[in-house]
C-alpha cells in the first residue's frame, strides 16, 4: 500500500467513524419506512382515537353478514359517455358525466338494507326485520375487494415538450428523471400541474364556447418559477384555494441551496404569499390538517388549512396493512404479501370517511377505496408510466396525467371514485338497464334475452373499456310448482383486461302469458370470488 | 444533465420482507460515509444517504432483485452527489481555494485534506477513488457501480492517486500500481 492509499483509508476510517458513531440504525431504518406514512404528522397531532369496545365473541360469519347488510339501496343511472378529445373539450370543474348518481344515501354506520325492489318502481324498500350488526374491524382485503370497472374521461390534453402549455419528462438516462407532479384541481375548477422539468406551473382552464352547443375548450397558462427553483413535493391545495408546495433551489442564506414551503393564493401562482423554511436537502413536504399545516412534524405558526374533517390513514408496516380511523371507528385492512400499498397522495382520507390507497402488484396498479365498514372497492388504473401517478382527489374524483406511448402528448384524465356496493344491493333499475330487463319477454327466453342484453350492454360499455366484452351470460328457468315459471337471469359485464364490472341479477317470472321482472339486484364483481352465507352473496 | 433528479419526492412504495432491512443495516454506514466524503458535508451526506435508501425502498421490487443492490444505492448516491456538486460548484471551488493552503488534518473528518483533495478530482476519478477508499471495492466492483469498464477504472485510479499525491504533497505511486 502506498502513502496515498494509506492516507485515503485512514481518512475514510475517520469519516466512517464520524458518520456512524451515534447514528441509530434502527431509527434511520424507521425514518426510511416512515416516508410511507404521509399522515404521520397528522396522526401525531390528533388525540388518539378511542378504541370502541367490540364484542369479542362475534362470529366471523356474523361479521361477514354485517358487511353484507351495510349500505342502502342506490339509485343509479348509467349513461356512459367519454368526452371526446379531438377538439379538446373540457369539463374540469364538474364530475364526469359518465355516471350520475341521482341519490346516494350511502350510510356505512346504520345498515338499512333493501333486499328486493320492484324494477318498475323508482323507490327502494327497506326491511325493518334485518338485524343490525357491527361492521367489521379487521378485513383481509383480498377477501372483500370488489372489482369495479374504471369510469374515466379525458378532460384535457397537452403537448409533450417545453412549448407553451406543454409538459415534459427530463431526458436523463442514469437518474430518476424529473416529471410532472400529479394534477391538482383548484376550487374554481382550474387544474394545475407542477412541471419541474420545465420549471413552471401549467394551468389548465376550461373556456366555454361562445357558440351555443359547441364544446368548451382548454386554455393553458404557464407560470414560470424563479431560475433554478423547482417544486420538490406534490402540491396540495386546501378547500379555500390556498396552494402549498415545497420548493427547492438557491433559497437559503446567501443563495445556498435549501427547501422552502411556499404558500400561494390560487388566484396568483406567480408569487407566493408566504414562504417558510423547510428542513432537509429537498425540503419536507407539507401536511394539511383541518386548521393546521404541518411541516417537519410541527404545525407552522400562522398557517391554517381549510379542510373538512377527514379520517386518519395509517400505514401498518408490520402487517402490510392500513388503518382507517374515523371518529370512534378504527378499521384495519390487511393486504396480502406481494401487494404494495401507498396512501393516495397528501390527503388520502376523504370527507365521506373513506380513503384511497394505491396498490401495486406485479406490474399492475389499482386504486382501492376503503370504507369504514370494511368494504373495499378496487379499480385497476393504467400505470402513469414514468409519470407521477394520481395523487389528488376531490369530490369529483381523481386526476391523473397519462402520457402517450410515443410521448407525443399527455391526457389529463379524470377517474370517478370507485364505489363499493353492499354485496347484495337491490337497486331500483332505471334507464337502459330497466328497459333491458323490462323487455325480457322474447321467446325462446334464453337466446333472446342473452342476445338482447348482450348487444345492448356491449354498446353501452364500449366507451369505457379498452376491450369491452359481455361475459358469462347465463339464464335458466324452471317451474316452481305453482304453474309459473321463475327465472334468475345473471349477466356480468365489464372489461376483459381489468376483470372489473358489474353483475345484474334479475328475478323474472312467467305468468303464462308474458315474462315480468320481479326484482333486479346490481352487484359488484368480487376480486376473488363469491360465496353465499345466510342467503346472501358475499365476496370471499 | 439530471438537473432535477434529486428534487422530487415520489411516493414510497412499501416492501415486504426483510431484504431491505438487511441491505440498510449492512450498507448504511458505508453509504453515509461515501456521501459525506463526496459532498464535504456530514449533514448533506446523511441526507443523500437517506434519500438513496428511500429510493431503494420505493423501488425494492426491482432493486431487491439485483445481484448487488448495494451497488445500485451507491450509484444513486454518486448521482445525487454529482448533482449537488454541480449546483454548488462555485461554493465548493471557493471553499477548496481557501483550503489549498492547508491540506493537513482537520478536526472534522469530512474536512480532512484528503477529502478536500478528492473532491477536487475530475468526476470519474473522484467517484472511483471514493468507492475504493470508503468501501475497499475491487476494480471490477467499482466498474460495475460506475457503469464503466475495468480498464477505465484502473486508469482513473492511477490518475486519482497521482493527483491526490500532488495535492497532498505525498510521494506519487509508481506506475502500474493498481488497486487491489
Amino acid at each position: 500500500m502506498n502513502a496515498i492509499d494509506e492516507r485515503g483509508r485512514l481518512a475514510a476510517d475517520r469519516l466512517r467513524g464520524a458518520m456512524t458513531d451515534g447514528f441509530d440504525v434502527d431509527a434511520g431504518l424507521a425514518a426510511v419506512r416512515s416516508g410511507l406514512d404521509e399522515n404521520r404528522a397528522r396522526s401525531a397531532l390528533h388525540a388518539e382515537a378511542p378504541q370502541v369496545a367490540r364484542p369479542t365473541g362475534m362470529l366471523a360469519a356474523a361479521a361477514l353478514v354485517a358487511v353484507g347488510l351495510a349500505g342502502v339501496a342506490l339509485l343509479v343511472t348509467r349513461d356512459s359517455t367519454t368526452s371526446g378529445v379531438s377538439d379538446r373539450p373540457t369539463d374540469m370543474g364538474a364530475p364526469s358525466p359518465a355516471t350520475t348518481v341521482e341519490a346516494v344515501p350511502e350510510s356505512t354506520t346504520t345498515p338499512a338494507p333493501s333486499t328486493t325492489v320492484d324494477a318498475g318502481a323508482a323507490t327502494d324498500s327497506t326491511s325493518s326485520t334485518e338485524p343490525v350488526l357491527e361492521p367489521r374491524t379487521t378485513v383481509n382485503v383480498i377477501e372483500v375487494a370488489q372489482a369495479v370497472a374504471p369510469v374515466r374521461s379525458v378532460v384535457a390534453t397537452a403537448g409533450y415538450g417545453s412549448g407553451a402549455g406543454e409538459l415534459t419528462i427530463e431526458d436523463c438516462q442514469e437518474c430518476d428523471p424529473a416529471r410532472p407532479w400529479a394534477p391538482v384541481r383548484l376550487p374554481d375548477g382550474r387544474v394545475v400541474v407542477a412541471d419541474p422539468a420545465n420549471g413552471r406551473w401549467v394551468v389548465f382552464e376550461s373556456v366555454p364556447s361562445t357558440v351555443p352547443g359547441e364544446p368548451s375548450t382548454t386554455r393553458t397558462t404557464d407560470v414560470p418559477w424563479p431560475d433554478r427553483v423547482t417544486a420538490s413535493s406534490q402540491p396540495v391545495v386546501d378547500e379555500a384555494g390556498t396552494v402549498y408546495v415545497t420548493m427547492y433551489g438557491p433559497l437559503g442564506a446567501g443563495g445556498t441551496t435549501a427547501g422552502q414551503l411556499w404558500v400561494f393564493d390560487s388566484a396568483d401562482l406567480a408569487e407566493p404569499v408566504a414562504t417558510y423554511p423547510a428542513s432537509g436537502v429537498f425540503g419536507a413536504p407539507p401536511q394539511l390538517l383541518p386548521g393546521a399545516v404541518v411541516l417537519d412534524g410541527a404545525p407552522v405558526d400562522g398557517l391554517s388549512a381549510t379542510l373538512r374533517p377527514r379520517p386518519i390513514v395509517r400505514v401498518m408496516l408490520d402487517r402490510n396493512g392500513v388503518q382507517l380511523v374515523d371518529d370512534d371507528v378504527t378499521t384495519t385492512f390487511v393486504y396480502p404479501a406481494g401487494q404494495s400499498i401507498v396512501p393516495f397522495g397528501p390527503l388520502p382520507g376523504l370527507p365521506d370517511s373513506t380513503a384511497l390507497i394505491h396498490v401495486f402488484e406485479t406490474g399492475r396498479e389499482f386504486v382501492d377505496r376503503l370504507y369504514p365498514d370494511g368494504r373495499v372497492a378496487r379499480m385497476e388504473v393504467p400505470s402513469a408510466g414514468s409519470v407521477f401517478g394520481a395523487a389528488w382527489v376531490d369530490d369529483a374524483g381523481f386526476l391523473q396525467l397519462e402520457v402517450a406511448d410515443d410521448r407525443s402528448s399527455w391526457d389529463l384524465v379524470q377517474y370517478e371514485l370507485p364505489r363499493a356496493f353492499a354485496y347484495t344491493a337491490a337497486v331500483p333499475v332505471s334507464g337502459r338497464a330497466a328497459a333491458i330487463f323490462a323487455d325480457a319477454t322474447p321467446e325462446p327466453f334464453v337466446d333472446g334475452v342473452v342476445g338482447l342484453i348482450g348487444s345492448a350492454l356491449g354498446a353501452e360499455f364500449r366507451d369505457d373499456c379498452v376491450d369491452p366484452a359481455v361475459s358469462d351470460p347465463q339464464a335458466s328457468y324452471e317451474q316452481d310448482g305453482t304453474g309459473r315459471a321463475v327465472a334468475t337471469f345473471e349477466l356480468r359485464i365489464g372489461c376483459d383486461d381489468s376483470g372489473g364490472g358489474f353483475r345484474w341479477v334479475a328475478d323474472l317470472e312467467f305468468d303464462g302469458e308474458a315474462w315480468r321482472v320481479v326484482a333486479v339486484t346490481e352487484q359488484a364483481i368480487c376480486v376473488r370470488g363469491v360465496t353465499e352465507l345466510d342467503g346472501r352473496e358475499l365476496c370471499v | 444533465m439530471c438537473s432535477n433528479v434529486i428534487m422530487q419526492q415520489r411516493p414510497v412504495r412499501p416492501v415486504s420482507g426483510t431484504g431491505f432491512d438487511e441491505l440498510y443495516r449492512r450498507e448504511i454506514g458505508s453509504i453515509r460515509t461515501l456521501a459525506a466524503g463526496l459532498t464535504g458535508s456530514r449533514e448533506l451526506g446523511a441526507d443523500l444517504a437517506h434519500e438513496a435508501m428511500l429510493r431503494a425502498y420505493r423501488d425494492w421490487s426491482k432493486v431487491g432483485s439485483l445481484e448487488r443492490p448495494g451497488a445500485w444505492v451507491r450509484r444513486v448516491v454518486i448521482n445525487l452527489a454529482a448533482d449537488v456538486h454541480r449546483r454548488r460548484v462555485r461554493e465548493l471551488r471557493a471553499m477548496d481555494r481557501l483550503a489549498t493552503s492547508d491540506v493537513g488534518e482537520s478536526s472534522d473528518p469530512v474536512d480532512d485534506g484528503f477529502w478536500r483533495a478528492l473532491r477536487a478530482l475530475p468526476e470519474l476519478q473522484r467517484n472511483a477513488a471514493a468507492l475504493f477508499y470508503v468501501d475497499d471495492l475491487s476494480v471490477d466492483h467499482i466498474a460495475g457501480v460506475l457503469g464503466v469498464s475495468s480498464g477505465t477504472v484502473k486508469k482513473a485510479m492511477f490518475q486519482a492517486r497521482k493527483n491526490l499525491a500532488q495535492a497532498l504533497g505525498a510521494d506519487e505511486p509508481v506506475d502500474g500500481e493498481a488497486t487491489s
